[in-house]
């Protein structure tokens, strides 16, 4: 098997000041070429810090990070700046360079790696094109929308055409429609030009809508990593549990017994499910959320149900429903 | 009214004090832009941390602000007598101008270029710049409209302790003030001083506003 683009080995970092905070506890993470890797995790997590320690900016308290076979606390500073040209890398808040235009900021990596006056021109005119604002040339980002901004900082991180692309909440600031748009050219650069991109977020919703893997960070642990669909169905930390969690409906409203999250097959429907178990138990059940997901090219349906408030039979039906191979938790827990 | 050779004098004064102003300006950015710039840089937060170096530069130029103008004017005759030749004139108001203003202008700089947005200096870093390129291609351009109002400050502040320096020979309007106004009792020659010196103030940092205003491009 080919070895990973990025190697994460056990990777701690303390910040040290008037209280240490331990951001990252022991993480360890491989992520292959071409792939999306998502890392997901509550705010103070750790997702910039790792991320960050990816390029090296921040350096690990301990542990290694190999980068394409590549040790980076081995690189001299000079080795270290070439390698980040082989790493871009875009942010939440975009940090364009707001008194230089489109064209200059695209400029700016090309510059800093010495590439000849004419490359640069030419290459800025191919990634505009791919960005889709060959029209924003001479336009400077504070004439720009959001989500145009994070196409010229996506433009600006190809420019030195690098094998991976790390990106911290780069549609935390952007409207739905505007964070597809902007995943969907992710998607793209992905697709066509083969660069392993690294996700972070705290929405679930970005992880379900282009990644291939994901990882979930907890308190600087990883609770669990794996492929989206695997982790998306059958959960098993408690982390995983909540994220998957749709949220925003009003969950606790329905009063009456145990709350589950019921993943299946999407091609099935859960019609036939639900009367099944009315007439196998005489019983009704609500279904508080249902929906069905498209997640790496395969479809999932997802409901949450809220059973009979009967200890003993809620059991039952769940056995029942385990029994029919579907993935079932009980998530009573946190239903806010 | 005034004689032909009165508004002369006024002229040449006149002259004199933007020749000090300009000058003495332009040196106290060729030593305090650098500064500035180290002050920031240097910083244990900045872009090539050393924190030696820091300190040191804090200190110098905290001490030298500390001294007030016309003691430090009269303090440095020594030094200005080896650089000019001579303690009187023009020429030898700039030596303390410039040595009085250094470390003004470099409090200015830094704080400038301590506006900017710490996640554009993260993502020229992730682009793999180097500090040089980062001072070069972002702190300074970045911070282009609040330099020009720094400078502005800078202009108009040095302008001012060069008419101060007038009361020791310093040249300028400032003498004209106080030879006219002080020794000889001709007010109406003072006032217009002072009237042309505010005209002069006015001008410059009116220059400073409009130049920082077209060179922001942040609207
Ligand atoms: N420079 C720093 N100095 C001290 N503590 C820090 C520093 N950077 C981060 N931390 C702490 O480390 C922990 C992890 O921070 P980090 O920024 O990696 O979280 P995050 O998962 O990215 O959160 P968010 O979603 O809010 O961006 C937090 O407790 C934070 O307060
Ligand atoms: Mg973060």
């Amino acid at each position: 098997m080919e070895t990973p683009i990025i190697q994460l080995q056990n990777l701690s970092k303390t910040y040290m000041g008037a209280n240490e905070v331990n951001a990252l506890c022991g993480v360890s993470i491989n992520i292959n070429r071409g792939d999306i890797f998502g890392i997901i995790g509550m705010s103070g997590a750790g997702k910039s810090t790792l991320v960050r320690c990816i390029n090296f900016l921040e350096k690990p308290t301990t542990g290694t990070v190999i980068i394409d076979g590549e040790d980076l606390s081995q690189l001299s500073e000079k080795d270290l700046r070439k390698k980040r040209q082989e790493m871009g890398m875009i942010f939440q808040q975009f940090n364009l360079l707001m008194q230089s235009n489109v064209m200059q900021n695209i400029h700016f990596p090309m510059e800093i790696a010495g590439f000849p006056k004419d490359k640069i021109k030419e290459r800025t005119a191919e990634l505009l094109e791919i960005v889709g604002l060959a029209d924003k040339a001479n336009a400077y980002p504070a004439q720009l929308s959001g989500g145009q901004k994070q196409r010229v900082a996506i433009a600006r991180a190809l420019a030195t055409s690098p094998k991976l692309m790390l990106c911290d909440e780069a549609t935390s600031a952007l409207d739905p429609t505007t964070t597809r748009s902007i995943l969907s050219l992710l998607k793209d650069i992905n697709n066509r030009l083969g660069i392993t991109i690294v996700i972070i977020t705290h929405e679930m919703a970005v992880i379900e809508e282009i990644c291939s893997h994901v990882a979930i960070i907890d308190n600087g642990l990883i609770a669990e990593m794996g492929p989206v669909g695997e982790i998306f169905s059958r959960p098993k930390s408690a982390a995983a549990q909540k994220l998957v969690f749709p949220t925003g409906k009003k969950m606790a409203e329905a009063a009456g017994g145990k709350l589950c999250r019921v993943v299946f097959d999407g091609s099935a429907t859960y019609q036939p499910i639900i009367s099944t178990i009315a007439l196998e138990f005489r019983a009704q059940i609500n279904i508080i959320y249902a929906n069905v997901k498209e997640i790496e090219g395969k479809s999932f349906g997802e409901m949450v149900l809220r059973l009979p408030p009967d200890e003993q039979l809620s059991e039952k039906m769940i056995r029942y429903l385990r029994a029919l191979d579907l993935t079932v938790e009980e998530v009573s827990d946190y239903a806010d | 009214m005034l004689t032909n050779a009165e508004i002369s004098l006024l002229g040449l004064g006149l002259w004199e004090t933007i020749y000090m102003t300009v000058l003495s300006t332009l040196f106290a950015y060729i030593i305090g832009l650098p500064m500035g710039v180290v002050l920031v840089t240097s910083d244990k937060d900045g872009i090539l941390p050393m924190p030696k170096t820091n300190k040191v530069l804090n200190i110098v130029v905290n001490l030298v602000r500390s001294v007030p103008f016309l003691i430090l004017l009269v303090a440095v005759i020594p030094f200005t007598r080896l650089v000019v030749g001579k303690a009187y004139g023009c020429n030898a108001t700039i030596v303390p101008l410039v040595i009085a203003a250094a470390p003004f202008v470099a409090r200015l700089v830094e704080s400038s270029l301590r506006e900017i947005d710490k996640g554009m200096i993260e993502a020229s870093l992730s682009m793999g710049a180097g500090p040089w390129q980062i001072i070069r291609k972002v702190l300074l351009p970045e911070a282009k409209p609040s330099l020009i109002l720094g400078a502005a400050i800078a202009t108009t502040t040095i302008l001012g302790y060069s008419a101060m320096a007038g009361f020791v020979g310093g040249g300028g309007l400032g003498t004209i003030a106080i030879n006219y106004g002080y020794y000889r009792y001709q007010t109406g020659i003072m006032l217009i001083t002072v009237v042309l010196l505010v005209v002069v103030v006015q001008i410059f940092q009116e220059i400073g506003d409009r130049l920082a205003v077209r060179s922001d491009k942040r609207k």
